[in-house]
């Protein structure tokens, strides 16, 4: 009889085989799901050290456009490859854009990992708070002879006509008298020849507290007017008593800030001499929209040139001694000027925007005198020369990411 | 007499090798399983370990310039459950170093360094920050 093999011979063995490879085969790809779960981390922190690294090649950028040091002679903020940590790099490409801005496309690598962001700076202007008490504004006594006319009306940009009340004409910590022919108008008021303090022109004894709490500490005006946080608050000058200690803490800029933007400009001089050779080099006269910083104690005579400048400017004269004296002061000057001291604003001088003295003592006989003519406007003032510093800083204006590739 | 062999049923010989079959696929799987549950574990720790570097470099970087080397130069942090390595010299998984060879661009390190069930790994983050 033939045998006739089982149709169940070897089913066993069949069923373990499908058995065993779905179970192996659920597990392997349980395993594949991990090791990608691995591998995406990875990749993560590859993705997350690229921008870092993008964002390394901008602050380096910015560094060199600080340092105004084109170290690679590539151009300014331009950087070629630099490795960042193992397998990581950055390449940098900075492009010139209006007047202090740079646009900067930084690529950061790591391993296969590639982004690349873009950001936009521009050279920081450090505001300057402008707050103007009269057309003269003086810590010591102030004297006027001859004809000099001091008007505290607001006087437009071109020295044409009047478009406001203004300030006062003068306003002094001391004395104030209106000597000779000399007039002084101000808080809308034409100038008065011989005025007086009942004429409301000028403001004498000037009191520089304002009994307000603005900076809400329970303490109305506790700070000293000098740059410095007197009540540790972290605000500097924020509710002040006193007459400004300098020229910087009268702008509540930081101290050496307008000696350090006349140094970029060139326009720091620390002698006569100096000043006198710049003057005759640009035709006699002073160009605007610049900010002239005069560190010697005697500046005579003063002579700013027949023509006015077309842009404002600000001139500083002022020693770290406080004792700077400027004498007979000729031309024509549109801006603010600045001074420790001041004697003798002469016969043809026209000033248009504001003068700030802050020696609290007399100088000399006379603030000013002859047929000269001071004019507050605060067009003037407000067009001043931005305080933007060749050293200063580079604040990011935009920041996006775009394709690495 | 002439013993019959069944035609039902299967042999010992069968049984045994299907055994065999499925304790291999078993053991394969076992261990597949657990290495899968390993990287999941060091990928749920690792991505822990970026959170909290990431978390530190942005602090870094919105942090006041001038206050970054003082404040931020050998500051160390732990990170949840994570362990240190054995024989950290402090203690903690997290450390920060910032280099101010240059002191306006500063060269910003953020370290996370733990124990695991094969030894120590560890990730790091680096950039540069500037005044601005």
């Amino acid at each position: 009889m033939k045998r006739t093999s089982s149709p169940r011979k070897g089913m066993a063995l069949l069923l373990a085989l499908i058995v065993g490879l779905i179970v192996f085969a659920l597990a392997f790809f349980g395993a594949l799901i991990a090791s990608d779960v691995m591998r995406g981390a990875g990749e993560t922190w590859e993705m997350r050290q690229a921008l870092y690294a993008a964002e390394a090649g901008v602050n380096k950028s910015i560094r060199e456009l600080t340092l105004s040091t084109d170290a690679n002679g590539d151009g300014l903020g331009t950087l070629p490859t630099t490795p960042m940590g193992t397998n990581g790099s950055f390449t940098v490409v900075a492009t010139a854009g209006g007047v202090g801005e740079y646009t900067i496309r930084s690529l950061g690598q790591m391993n296969d990992s590639r982004r690349r962001i873009e950001v936009v700076v521009r050279q920081g202007l450090i505001p300057v708070s402008l707050d103007f008490r009269a057309a003269i504004t003086a810590n010591g006594p102030v004297t006027t002879l001859g004809g000099i006319t001091v008007d505290g009306r607001d006087w437009d940009y071109n020295n044409s006509s009047v478009v406001g009340g203004g300030v006062w004409g003068i306003s002094s910590r001391s004395t104030i008298a209106v000597n000779g022919s000399s007039s002084v108008g101000g808080n809308g008021r034409a100038p008065v020849r011989n005025a007086t303090g009942g004429d409301n022109v000028f403001e004498a004894s000037a009191d520089w507290s304002d009994g307000i709490d603005q900076d809400s500490d329970g303490s109305p005006d506790e700070e000293a007017f000098d740059g410095i946080d007197n009540d540790g608050d972290g605000q500097v000058d924020e509710d002040t008593s006193d007459f400004p200690a300098g020229p910087d803490v009268f702008l509540k800029i930081p101290g050496g800030t307008l000696q350090s933007v006349a140094q970029s400009m060139g326009t720091y001089f620390t002698s006569q001499a100096q000043l006198d050779a710049y003057r005759t080099a640009n035709g006699g006269s002073l160009p605007g929209g610049k900010v002239y910083y005069l560190d010697f104690s005697v500046c005579q005579p003063m002579d700013f040139g027949a023509t006015m400048n077309t842009t404002p400017s600000i001139l500083v004269h002022h020693t770290s001694a406080g004792n700077a004296k400027m004498k007979n002061v000729h031309g024509q000057f549109k801006g603010l000027l600045m001074v420790d001291g001041m004697e003798h604003i002469n016969a043809n001088t026209t000033i248009l925007g504001a003068i700030v003295s802050f020696t609290p003592s007399s100088v000399g006989n006379a603030y000013g005198n002859g047929g000269a003519t001071v004019r507050f406007s605060s067009a003037v003032l407000g067009g001043l020369p931005p305080m933007m510093l060749s050293g200063g800083a580079w604040p990011i204006r935009s920041w996006r990411e775009i394709p690495a590739n | 007499m002439k013993r019959r062999r069944s035609p039902r049923g299967m042999t010992l010989v069968e049984i045994i090798i299907a055994l065999a079959v499925i304790a291999v696929a078993i053991l394969g799987a076992v261990s597949l399983v657990s290495f899968s549950m390993g990287q999941d574990h060091e990928a749920k720790e690792r991505m822990q370990a970026m959170d909290a570097a990431k978390s530190v470099m942005e602090r870094i970087q919105e942090a006041s310039y001038d206050n970054i080397f003082t404040n931020f130069n050998g500051f160390a942090f732990d990170v949840g459950m994570l362990l240190p390595p054995d024989g950290d010299a402090d203690g903690r998984v997290g450390r920060v170093v910032v280099n101010n060879s240059d002191p306006e661009l500063l060269d910003v390190q953020v370290f996370v360094e733990w124990r695991t069930l094969r030894g120590k790994t560890g990730l790091s983050f680096r950039t540069l920050i500037t005044r601005r």
